[in-house]
């Protein structure tokens, strides 16, 4: 195992993610603003941290580094926070910033803190079948955008208990308009399920190749994720699960779906080893 | 109790301090009821001043009288005109005599006995209660004295004390509410149901922070044109209120109905057509034009006047050491103001 490099500069990025949180929640608990170029700096040097630990591991690996848990919850956490930036600069969607660094340490720090999710098994080369490890980035992105969607229903339902509550200043009066999160929540759902249904799409002609290489229960719970999201969007769509429980209901699935990833990312016994692109199957073994 | 010559101020009053809100619409005069009340009292001969303040957190009636007793007769006047028990009113409502009822009037008119501590509007409102029962010339040296030297108080509590410090109007909070749940106002509509002045003000606020959009509904076709017209808004009758429901993003009460316009019945099936739509409603009426059930509607967020004082008095307590010297002054004053008075 020579994953130390890695380890320390996904490490110092967690570290700086952390920072950026406790730099942000201390003003915020006194209801006050805080300094955004320092924040920001501590968040962009979380993020850079990270992505040259992501880096480093994937030449390591030398596939795209989703072979076990560790990577996959670093991965995770590593495009929520790239998207926010996204997000943040073309909504002006205010703190979800802030929410993206507590999402990124919580997810770094549990994926650090759990040496076993980091066993793993020498990769498979992904040359064979490119479309496995494009499945695999594209079902890592829309779960990045999930969980982007999660942290802005979040928000949502903050400033939807807030207004209810009567309460009024600090960083309540900081959150986005109502109207606006549900816009965006809309927009990402859309995405996140476009975006899934290629990379499930590619999976099940991968799978239609190779059905043995794919436990029954990855394929359950692979599928079970993509419906739920699909079935949510669908009644947004016509209007019967809107506001607070559309929030609810994103927030929700996106627990399942973030617990979920445990057992996508655990080997098929039949097909013990890792092959860099696990995330719904293993198809390329 | 008559203490000055044989007379005696008074005051029976009821507010926010003594009544909830919904003992408060109950209580609530509309203004030809007021009128009819003041000059029932002062032609009674127990009664030789009178002044009736009525707004939509306190009914009080000032008065200077020669009768040992009054209490129990004011409240059973004021039972028949309610319709509402002499005991239950009693318990809602504060009796003050002399000196008490001095320091509550300029207390009143400090605003450090408002809902919202230390607002400004309740000395317009007190302004306008003295100058009709002045024209009426149902005030007299007792009066006279007491509420002109209240408007100086005032002024002078304003000016030296930091009780209005980071006070927010009804106005301010409404439009920081509409941007937080719509974000920009520039494409909302606004329906305005009345012409009372707080809605008026909240109205205005919202226009200049942008919204433009603006429909005042009305019983009176003329007067809410009117009113529209300051807004270079619309005008209809409030028979078109389900109409303008269906696209209203934020929707003011302020009318004098005894009755609520918005019910739970009316604007559930409203809100199910526009369900991502989500609606504020800030109610400034009492009684209230908008059922308190609606907020259990999806996509709702109602306000009435104890939601907005409760906003504005977020920060009260930073101002509690103000609003205590503010009183110790005002009692200073009161009671130097009672002496001259018994002289």
């Amino acid at each position: 195992m020579n994953f130390w490099h890695d380890r320390a500069l996904t490490g110092t990025g967690c570290i700086f993610y952390g920072l950026a949180f406790l730099f942000a929640l201390a003003p915020l608990i006194r209801r006050r603003e805080y300094p955004h170029v320092i924040f920001m700096a501590l968040l962009i040097g979380g993020f850079i941290f990270q992505s040259f630990g992501l880096y480093v591991r994937g030449l390591e690996i030398h596939a795209i580094p989703l072979s076990n848990t560790f990577e996959v919850f670093q991965v995770l956490a590593w495009s929520a926070v790239g998207l926010n930036f996204m997000l943040r600069q073309t909504f002006q969607l205010r703190l979800l910033n802030f929410f993206s660094s507590a999402f990124g340490f919580g997810l770094s720090f549990i994926s650090l803190a759990i040496p076993s999710w980091d066993n793993t098994a020498p990769p498979l080369e992904l040359s064979g079948s490119p479309w496995v490890g494009f499945h695999a980035a594209l079902a890592i992105l829309s779960y990045g955008i999930f969980s982007v969607l999660a942290l802005t229903s979040l928000m949502y339902l903050i400033q939807d208990k807030a207004l209810k509550n009567m309460q009024f200043g600090g960083w309540f009066g900081m959150l986005p308009a109502i109207r606006q999160l549900e816009v965006i929540n809309v927009k990402l759902i859309s995405i996140g399920v476009s975006i899934l249904t290629v990379a499930v799409t590619i999976g099940f002609l991968n799978w239609l190749q190779a059905p043995h290489a794919v436990g029954l229960v990855k394929l359950t719970i692979a599928l079970a994720v993509w419906l739920a999201y699909l079935y949510i969007l669908l009644q947004r769509r016509r209007n019967q699960l809107v506001a607070r429980t559309f929030a609810k209901a994103c927030l929700g699935l996106f627990i399942v779906a973030l617990v979920s990833l445990w057992p996508l990312t655990q080997r098929s016994p039949a097909h013990p080893q890792a092959d860099g692109v696990e995330i719904l199957d293993d198809a390329n073994q | 109790m008559p203490t000055n010559n044989g007379k005696a101020l008074f005051v029976l009053g009821s507010s926010h301090r003594t009544a909830s809100i919904e003992v408060r619409e109950r209580l609530a005069l509309d203004a030809a009821r007021a009128e009819l009340l003041a000059e029932h009292l002062r032609h009674q001969d127990t009664v030789e001043e009178c002044l009736i303040l009525n707004t939509c957190n306190r009914v009080e009636i000032y008065g200077v009288t020669d009768a040992a007793n009054l209490k129990p007769e004011l409240l059973q006047q004021l039972s028949s005109l309610h319709g509402m028990p002499v005991s239950e009113l009693d318990n809602h409502s504060f009796w003050l005599t002399d000196e008490d009822a001095v320091r509550h009037a300029f207390e009143v008119a400090s605003g450090l006995d408002s809902q919202m501590v230390g607002e400004n509007e309740i000395l317009g409102q007190l302004k306008a209660a003295y100058a009709r029962a002045s024209d009426q010339q149902y005030t007299g040296r007792v009066l006279n004295r007491v509420f002109q030297k209240s408007f100086q108080t005032a002024k002078w509590v304003r000016t030296n004390t930091g009780v209005s410090k980071g006070q927010v109007s009804i106005g301010n909070i409404a439009t920081e509410l509409a941007l937080r749940v719509c974000g920009e106002l520039a494409d909302v509509n606004v329906v305005l149901m009345g012409s009372g002045e707080v809605g008026e003000k909240t109205t205005q606020a919202l226009v200049s922070r942008g919204a433009r959009r603006i429909v005042v509904a009305g019983r009176n076709l003329e007067r809410a044109r009117a009113l529209a017209d300051q807004f270079t808004g619309a005008a209809a009758t409030l028979d078109k209120l389900p109409e303008l429901l269906k696209t209203a993003d934020i929707v003011i009460g302020a009318t004098s109905a005894p009755e609520p316009l918005i019910t739970r019945d009316l604007l559930k099936p409203i809100m199910k057509l526009r369900a991502v739509q989500p609606l504020i409603a800030i109610d400034t009426a009492l009684p209230r034009d908008i059922a308190q059930d609606i907020d259990k509607v999806n996509n709702v967020y109602l306000y009435n006047l104890d939601h907005l004082a409760q906003i504005a008095n977020e920060n009260l307590r930073a101002r509690e050491a103000e609003v205590a010297s503010a009183k110790q002054s005002i009692l200073e004053r009161a009671k130097r103001l009672w002496e001259g008075l018994r002289d």
